[in-house]
């Protein structure tokens, strides 16, 4: 029952083929067997999940049913939960207690969602692969020596483990994408404002995205269904129309222009992920997409002001927290927000103002010519946990600065952005790679990927646990 | 200078620390401080960030 994708599940119990309760029994199950090998659930809720499951299940026939009803997920630990521990990964939040739901948490529960628990995640969400000194290292289920990446880890481990059919993540630098690039899944940063963040833990609030992971695009089309929209808690969330996103799903790429960018992205991309990259490419031609080359902007620069914004909010969010409790924080995390305290104002206004100016560069240069950009997902295998952790310190920046080398700038551009498995490195690890569009353009985005996995089965694929 | 922003900050470090913040910090503020002198003129307000991605940039 835990092969089914998100929607089937939804639809196995829209027809009462099996209940929520059997499929919330499986699913806890296999997380009180998997859960701490892989150490991926931050809290599980065995009584309470189960208590929503009976709930869902009474519903009567032919009563209105929301479009996740009955169907168990779990959330990455940094979404307020009315009386809930909301721990953010961090020994600092190990009792903050939220008095309120966060907006897309409620979203979830109107659309008839069982939760599971609260999924294992980076301190306060500042780690690519996932790193958790706090609470140990979540274990990518494909092989436990490697990072299942971050900072949305356990809910790329959960997932890619079939443990839930899908999850909401938070995507600063790439805590979506890494993630679902690692573990063979499917995972949408939004646009920026798609989305509401009310209630949810800020890491930088001028770039924090939520956005789903699941199995296929679909599943994801049908989370964002449930998430995205205005929301009068948070001001800042865009009131466009919320398209019809599964809708948009017909199968077809035909004349779809797809750009593949020359230079800073593909630059370090090792041969094997980019062997992978090109068939990904050649399945999507064959489908009658047109391939064509641009040129990119100064990416350097944009991520060097993503920095500038990231840090400077996050210091802004922890400043108190850093003088009166540094030794709470993990080195390497209070190392990264750190940096924050000593930018000068006028580098702050200057990142925030030049934002328009270099993403109207970045389209016009890229995504004039083409409707879809094509990046890899992470430009180097599937590092292990040593590798990011121990040995030389400047080849372990090295391996976590080339992590999110494809990501992190289109959380400043604040473009939306698709993680795709596109196949296997030689030890058996996920390869995947990008789809990026236009502002909005999560329908497009949705539908080109939900083409190609019509065609291909790596995101069907399961590692055996 | 630096030593002046814990102080404005209400923060202290280590100096090997604070080496470290340095070497990051300085480096990635003089290419942004480039890049703004190149492209950023008096109208480029942030304000108007949000309002040009509901536009569909």
């Amino acid at each position: 029952m835990l092969e089914l994708s998100l929607v089937e599940a939804a639809e196995a119990i829209r027809r009462r083929k099996v209940s929520s309760v059997e499929l919330t029994k499986a699913a806890l199950e296999r997380a009180q067997k998997l859960g701490p090998k892989l150490n991926c659930f931050a809290r599980l809720e065995p009584e309470e999940a189960l208590a929503m499951a009976r709930k869902a299940d009474r519903a009567k026939k032919g009563a209105k049913r929301g479009l996740l009803h009955g169907v168990p997920l779990a959330h990455k630990d940094l979404f307020n939960r009315k009386g809930k521990i909301v721990g953010c990964g961090a020994k600092i939040c190990s009792d903050y207690v939220a008095e309120s739901d966060a907006t897309v948490v409620t979203r979830m529960s109107a659309a008839g969602s069982v939760t599971l628990g609260a999924l294992h995640m980076a301190e306060f969400a500042f780690s690519p692969t996932g790193y958790n000194e706090h609470y140990g290292h979540a274990r990518n289920p494909w092989n436990l020596e490697h990072v299942p990446g971050g900072s949305s880890s356990g809910s790329g481990a959960a997932l890619a483990a079939r443990i839930i059919y899908g999850s909401l993540g938070s995507d600063t630098g790439g805590s979506i994408r890494l993630p679902s690039a690692m573990c063979g899944l499917t995972g949408l940063k939004p646009t920026l404002t798609r989305v509401s963040r009310a209630g949810v833990m800020p890491l930088s609030h001028s770039i924090d995205c939520v956005g789903p992971l699941a199995r296929s695009a679909r599943d994801c089309a049908r989370l964002m269904q449930v998430i995205a929209g205005a929301d009068p808690a948070d001001p800042s969330a865009s009131s466009r129309p919320v398209p019809r996103y599964e809708a948009a799903l017909d199968g077809k790429v035909k004349g779809l222009r797809i750009a593949v960018p020359r230079g800073y992205y593909y630059d370090p991309v090792v041969p094997e992920v980019r062997k992978r990259l090109e068939d990904s490419l050649d399945v999507l031609r064959r489908m009658g997409a047109k391939v064509v080359e641009v040129d990119v902007p100064d990416i350097p620069a944009i991520n060097t002001f993503m920095h500038i914004l990231m840090t400077v909010e996050a210091a802004t969010v922890h400043r108190r927290w850093l003088k009166e409790r540094r030794g709470d924080y993990a080195d390497q995390v209070a190392s990264r927000i750190e940096p924050g305290l000593f930018y000068p104002a006028t580098r702050y206004c200057e990142a925030l103002a030049l934002r328009t100016k270099l993403t109207r560069e970045f389209c016009n240069q890229t995504l004039v010519k083409a409707d879809v950009l094509h990046l890899p997902g992470i430009p180097i295998t599937v590092p292990t946990i040593d590798e990011t952790t121990k040995g030389n310190p400047s080849d372990v920046a090295r391996v976590i600065g080339l992590i999110g080398h494809c990501t992190r700038s289109l959380n400043y551009l604040g473009l939306p952005s698709i993680a795709v498995p596109c196949g296997f490195d030689a030890k058996g690890l996920p390869v995947g790679f990008q789809l990026a569009g236009r502002p909005f353009s999560e329908a497009q985005l949705l539908r080109a990927v939900d083409a190609y996995q019509r065609v291909t089965d790596w995101h069907r694929r399961a590692p055996s646990l | 200078m630096d030593k002046t922003m814990l102080e404005l900050q209400g923060m202290t470090m280590s100096e090997e620390h604070l080496a470290r913040m340095k070497g990051i910090v300085l480096p990635a503020n003089d290419k942004a401080r480039s890049v703004a002198d190149e492209k950023l003129r008096f109208d480029d307000e942030p304000a108007h960030y949000t309002g040009f991605l509901d536009a569909g940039a």
